[in-house]
């Protein structure tokens, strides 16, 4: 998953601000199971900004933008932070796009047309454009060498890359430092890759060829910058070599960026990006709500990051033009299924039956913020309606939104505990430990699940701690076993159902030191449903296939779905924000000043 | 000729919020170049009020002043700030007791002296840097050269009070106010500072007025002495009057509480009784009666006003007590009998009892009025 | 003179070696988050992670670590790269503290313009109404959190968000060598908001220390040598009044110059202060390291030059 530290914390806090009932103080306590308070049916998601690119677009001009936060990693090999993807996706130019009209199929971009799949799945091969080129002083045509290249760059450890050996198990290809040539990986011309791998993982491959780190390096440009770790191109990034429509020109940490347009650049060549504006201004580090009250009431501002409540909250009541609010993730709250008690699969069953997802979406804010989730993939990832769509598959233990208890009991009973009341033993915390971050809406979230799970006669404890103390010593520490991670949240890397179901659900994705399946699920079924789904090319089986692992997930019970969230953006009134959907943020390359 | 400063009838009062401070109540005397005045008495007397009032240094709106302080033919009470300040440190110049906190403590002294100089006289800093190494010398601190470029509290205590009597001297001021200019020195060092005092004078001709609760430092270089009392002159005379016949029975108090070297070591010593009156809720009648040994039943009701001796117009009091027999009770004290057992000289009084303690720095009782009624008149 | 401050030198550099052994030993024994797992992103493979540690030196033992890093410091003037930005500390912090600096000078002469006069007005005429209402001003300014002020005077004043159109807003700092008048101008209202609570601290400190001091012997000597009055209060009221100050100054300017972090994260001044947060943010352990170095040597100096100036202000102090 893409890390968007705080993009999301904020906005759940933001219906609240808008007055949604059942909000503010934790200790009142979640709502409890039972009270099915309706949510807030006054807010409404239309009259909002026009993020759709559009003809009349302007070309020229600055575009202006303001963030909090600062980036991460600029080095295309490495960048897999949300803020770090608009300078990416308008600097560097990855075999494929996902465009903001487009998010389902990948768009060639580098590559000349869509990938062939052969050998059953296990071999991919793709076609560049003979004339891309690469930023002065460089300036030729990125040849398959250098897209090759930039393979072995995700598989030094030195550029410190996160995913390459997720996305692209290609034969010979290990994590190594150094750029060494990748054995599976051939350049038979200058305009054909072949890429061996090792399992028939094509057709999910080809959808991460949208990742920054397929975009082009020249070939060997980079070993003396390499050798450094992280690379001198992160730290340095007016270092790099650039094959978007814009370069970095300059580049203060966390401070600022400034990018110019690449006169090396071709808009016919691309065919994909506009890059309306001449030059882009970013400045980080502001305070979030002086930024957001500065796009708000600017004229040509965009906000990278999520606003505070309070502005969003002006920004809904009185400013819905310079608003713009999309589907971006699932939070769900994750029942260790390794350890007592939820290592049994009928509490768990017992537990979803049980939970108030209403309340869940309360504590975070309403509609405003989403919907009440009911399986795990999510409204914009592809495969969304063949997993039933919002109703899901309808599952006894799923389908009341504000819990059932006669279901629940009903699982208990199976469980053997006829008295709906759990009375067996407990994991060596001695009670069901709940682990949350103490920002809100957090508390209240444990609040919640804690209220439920005492109705079904658990004892809890809560422990709140610092978000990254949560990632890195509790929840993804699998070791901890802790029982309940209620704020457990993930987005897609790229608009695939691999990519929303494998990481946090497949048993082969759990890893000891900062874990992602919190849930610690290793279901063979699963296991096997994922990967084989994985090898699909056909689109429609593909996501039919997905929708059935998702099933085989639901029925596992390894977590309460809570919510399906969205997330907000902020522009000032003269600017045309164009967003990418799937990453939900701003792509520079399509927004143009009015 | 008439006499450099005159102060006519001085009232000064403070308003508080205990009440109104009545520090000087009807004060007169005056002061005639080349000579020296003392005034003695308690704190609390007023007699610092009435020199501060004089430089117009109790100016506030919270202080009454009325009457005359006449300098040189100009009243200064009715004279504007900046004529004040033109005199202040220039015609008049003043002293003060504690040498180290009346000094700036960051300045070193030739900067101050330099200071003092430069505000009345337009000459250069170099100038008056050399005069001030020659009033240094001229008080009588030895290296001037290099004391000038020192900070008081390089200097002993005598030194920093010559240092004091420089700065005053700076401008050849024809008035010289000392208050209580030896109180914070030792004893040897107190009689090189009065000799001090009387060299200069002698020299610039000045006239000074010195303050002081201690006769003894009167007895050497005043020429008269006004003896105050809660905020009241009650003897006013010459210096020789004032010890060999003192008059008014406060004064016999002051005179005989002074230890003598002569005097035998199985002696008590005789103090004032009781301690000084508030100047708020002042005593009724006779302002000394509550400590006087020798009350009458009357002194709680008449107030005495300051007259001259019949025999000696020089010579003022201010009691109620028959003349003669004052004399029969000074002539007592003198052959060292004590108040106690001269007292029915005065008359039978009224039955009070003796006040068996003197009075101290911590102060005792006052002596308890008698109800009334009791005792014979 | 002399020996004592090389003495207080040599103090001042144990002083600072403490400071970052505990620093260090506090990062590591109350962790938050493993700066490795944090550079390496979500769900990363374990041999990115232990390769990551590796080569940020997190494998070897603490004392080695710690070893390590203070060889670096006193040979090499080298502190470190940061975890966050791969930039060395040195570079990033002497990047930040041009910004630092133009903020606590500006601030200070702000502070000291406003807050003397008003004292020493308020000290000549206690109890007034100019006098009661310029201290009731003042404890409200000191009472008022930092942040809350800069938020506030940027929702009035700044002319982006602002109610009046008054001041240059956030984020709109350049370097003085860039554009002078740029410089200038975004930094007036974060001088103005640093400034208030110091200037009313320092105004109702002077205030007390002048009535005290006007109280004393020496300024009715001088008012009897015939100075006139505004003489006496400046010259020889002041003058005492002062000393005190002047410590406080020294002692304030040295915490400043550490980095005055809420007031650079509201205006967004690229400042040492905001290095320093954004470090523990991001569980960046050389650049926290850094700034409390730098910021503890800021307050040892300004200790050791205020107490060299008090005995050039009060020559009966004398050290030896």
């Amino acid at each position: 998953m893409r890390l968007i530290r705080r993009a999301l914390i904020p906005l759940v806090a933001a219906g609240c601000a808008i007055g949604v009932a059942a909000c503010g103080s934790s200790s009142s306590g979640g709502s409890g199971s039972g009270s099915s308070s309706s949510s807030n049916s006054s807010i409404s998601l239309s009259g909002l900004a026009n993020t759709k690119p559009s003809s009349s677009q302007v070309r020229g001009g600055t575009l202006q933008v303001v963030s909090a936060e600062g980036w991460e990693h600029l080095d295309p090999g490495a960048s897999y932070f949300q803020i770090d993807y608009l300078i990416e996706y308008s600097t560097q130019s990855p075999l494929y796009m996902y465009t903001p009209t487009n998010s389902v199929t990948p768009t060639p971009l580098v590559a000349s047309g869509a990938p062939t799949i052969s050998d059953g799945g296990k071999t991919l091969t793709v076609h560049i454009k003979s004339n891309f080129r690469f930023s002065p002083p460089v300036n030729r045509a990125i040849t398959s060498k250098d897209v090759a290249f930039a393979f072995e760059r995700m598989f030094n450890a030195n550029v410190q890359n996160g995913y390459a050996s997720g996305y692209f198990p290609i034969v010979g290809a290990k994590l190594a430092p150094g750029n060494r040539p990748i054995s599976g990986i051939q350049t038979p011309n200058k305009t054909t890759i072949v890429f061996h791998l090792t399992k028939p993982f094509a057709a999910t491959m080809a959808k991460a060829l949208t990742l920054p780190g397929t975009s082009a390096v020249p070939a060997g440009y980079t070993n003396k910058a390499d050798k450094s770790s992280p690379s001198t191109w992160d730290s340095k990034p007016t270092t790099q070599i650039f094959t978007g429509p814009y370069m970095i020109k300059s580049y203060s940490a966390g401070q600022q960026i400034v990018l110019v347009r690449n006169p090396n650049w071709s808009k016919s060549v691309d065919g994909v990006r506009p890059a309306y504006a001449d030059k882009i201004v970013w400045n980080a580090g502001l305070d979030s709500t002086v930024a957001a009250r500065k796009t708000l009431d600017s004229s040509n501002l965009l906000m990278a990051d999520t606003p505070p409540p309070s502005v969003l909250k002006t920004a809904y009541e009185s400013k819905k033009k310079q608003l713009t609010v999309g589907p971006l993730g699932i939070y769900y709250a994750a029942l260790n299924t390794t350890v007592p008690p939820f290592n049994n699969i009928n509490l768990r069953k017992a537990v979803v039956a049980e939970a108030d997802r209403n309340a869940y979406l309360l504590d975070r804010g309403g509609k405003l913020i989403g919907s009440v989730a009911t399986h795990f993939i999510y409204p914009e990832v592809p495969g969304f309606k063949e997993a039933g769509g919002a109703a899901g598959f309808k599952q006894d233990f799923i389908s009341h939104p504000s819990g059932d208890k006669t279901v629940a009991c009903k699982y208990m009973k199976l469980a053997g505990y006829p008295n709906c009341k759990y009375t067996g033993k407990y994991g060596q915390y001695g009670s069901v430990l709940i682990v949350g971050s103490n920002a809100a809406p957090d508390p209240q979230e444990m609040q919640t699940v804690q209220t439920g799970l005492n109705a079904l006669g658990f004892k809890t404890t809560i422990k709140a701690v610092p978000q990254q103390t949560m990632y890195s010593k509790f929840c993804g520490y699998v070791k901890a076993h802790v029982n309940v991670c209620p704020t457990a949240g993930w987005i897609e890397d790229f608009p695939d159902p691999y990519a929303a179901l494998f990481v946090p659900f497949s048993g082969e994705a759990i890893v000891p030191i900062n874990n992602s399946n919190w849930a610690s699920l290793d279901d063979p079924k699963v296991n096997k449903a994922i990967d084989s789904a994985s090898a699909i090319t056909n689109q429609s089986q593909r996501l039919k296939a997905f929708a059935q692992a998702d099933k085989m997930i639901v029925d596992d019970a390894p977590a309460i779905p809570e919510i399906w969230s969205s997330n907000a953006e902020l522009q000032g009134t003269t600017v045309h924000g164009v967003k990418d959907p799937w990453n939900d943020d701003w792509n520079l390359a399509f927004s143009s000043t009015k | 000729m008439s006499p450099l400063l005159e102060v006519e009838d001085l009232r000064v009062s403070f308003d508080t919020e205990d009440g109104v401070v009545h520090a000087v109540d009807g004060v007169s005397y005056e002061v005639d170049t080349g000579r020296t005045l003392g005034i003695v008495g308690e704190s609390g007397s007023g007699k610092t009020v009435s020199s501060l009032t004089t430089l117009g240094l109790t100016r506030s709106r919270s202080t009454r002043i009325s009457g005359r302080i006449v300098f040189e033919g100009r009243d200064l009470l009715t004279a504007s700030t900046d004529e004040l300040r033109r005199i202040r440190g220039n015609e008049i110049a003043m002293i003060f007791q504690d040498p180290l906190s009346s000094l700036h403590p960051f300045y070193k002294v030739g900067h101050q002296l330099v200071e003092a100089i430069r505000i009345h006289r337009d000459v250069s800093r170099s100038a008056a840097h050399k005069r001030a190494i020659d009033l240094i010398e001229l008080v009588g601190i030895p290296d001037p050269k290099r004391r000038v470029d020192q900070y008081p509290h390089e200097f002993s205590g005598g030194m920093r009070q010559r240092a004091m009597i420089a700065m005053a001297l700076a401008n050849e001021p024809k008035l010289l106010i000392a208050d209580e200019p030896t109180t914070a020195l030792d004893v040897t060092v107190q009689a090189q500072i009065l000799a001090l005092l009387q060299d200069l004078q002698d020299r610039l001709g000045m006239a000074i007025i010195i303050i002081t609760h201690d006769l003894g430092v009167v007895a050497e270089i005043t020429d008269e002495i006004c003896v105050m009392y809660a905020g009241r002159i009650v003897e006013h005379a010459s210096t020789d009057q004032i010890f060999e016949a003192p008059e008014h029975p406060y004064t016999w108090g002051l005179i005989t509480s002074i230890p003598r070297l002569n005097q035998q070591r199985g002696d008590d010593l005789v103090p004032i009784s009781g301690r000084p009156p508030s100047l708020i809720q002042r005593p009724s009648g006779c302002f000394f009666h509550p400590r006087c040994p020798y009350v009458q039943k009357r002194h709680r009701t008449e107030d005495p006003p300051l007259a001259p001796l019949p025999d000696n117009a020089r010579h003022q009091v201010a009691c109620l007590l028959d003349a003669n027999i004052r004399r029969q009770i000074w002539n007592g004290l003198k052959a060292g009998r004590n108040p106690a057992s001269l007292r029915r000289l005065a008359g039978d009084g009224y039955p009070s009892r003796a006040p068996a303690v003197a009075s101290t720095a911590l102060g005792t009782e006052a002596p308890e009025m008698p109800p009334s009624g009791a005792g014979a008149p | 003179m002399g020996r004592y401050i090389i003495r207080r030198l040599l103090w001042a550099i144990v002083v600072l070696i403490i400071v970052s052994a505990v620093t260090f030993v506090i990062f590591y024994a109350l962790p938050s988050a493993d700066p490795a797992v944090l550079r390496a992103g979500r769900s990363p493979n374990p041999a990115l992670i232990a390769h990551i540690r590796h080569t940020l030196g997190l494998d070897k033992p603490i004392y080695v670590q710690y070893w390590l890093y203070l060889k670096g410091v006193v040979l090499h003037f080298n502190f470190g790269y940061s975890y966050q930005y791969s930039l060395p500390v040195r570079t990033l912090m002497f990047q930040r503290l041009p910004a630092t600096i133009s903020l606590t000078v500006g601030a200070v002469i702000v502070w000291l313009l406003i807050g003397l006069p008003i004292g020493v007005i308020s000290a000549t005429r206690p109890r007034t109404w100019m006098d009661r209402t310029t201290m009731g001003v003042s404890l409200l300014a000191i009472s008022a959190p930092v942040y809350w002020l800069g938020l506030v005077a940027l929702f009035l004043f700044a002319n982006d968000i602002g109610v009046v159109h008054i001041f240059d807003g956030a984020d709109t700092y350049t370097g003085l060598t860039a554009n002078p008048g740029r410089w200038f101008g975004s930094l007036l209202l974060p001088w103005l908001v640093l400034a208030a609570s110091f200037a009313a601290f320092y105004a109702r400190l002077l205030r007390a220390n002048l009535i005290e001091t006007m109280s004393e012997d020496y300024i009715r000597t001088a008012r009897a040598k015939g100075l006139p009055e505004w003489r006496v209060v400046l010259q020889h009221g002041v003058r005492s009044a002062i000393t005190p100050i002047v410590t406080v100054l020294g002692l304030d300017i040295g915490i400043l110059m550490g980095g005055a972090v809420l007031t650079e994260t509201v205006f967004d001044i690229p400042g040492v202060g905001r290095l320093a947060y954004d470090g523990i943010q991001n569980a960046d352990l050389p650049v926290i390291q850094g700034t409390v170095m730098l910021g503890a040597f800021f307050i040892v100096i300004a200790n050791l030059v205020v107490d060299i100036l008090y005995a050039y202000l009060d020559p009966r102090v004398r050290y030896t």
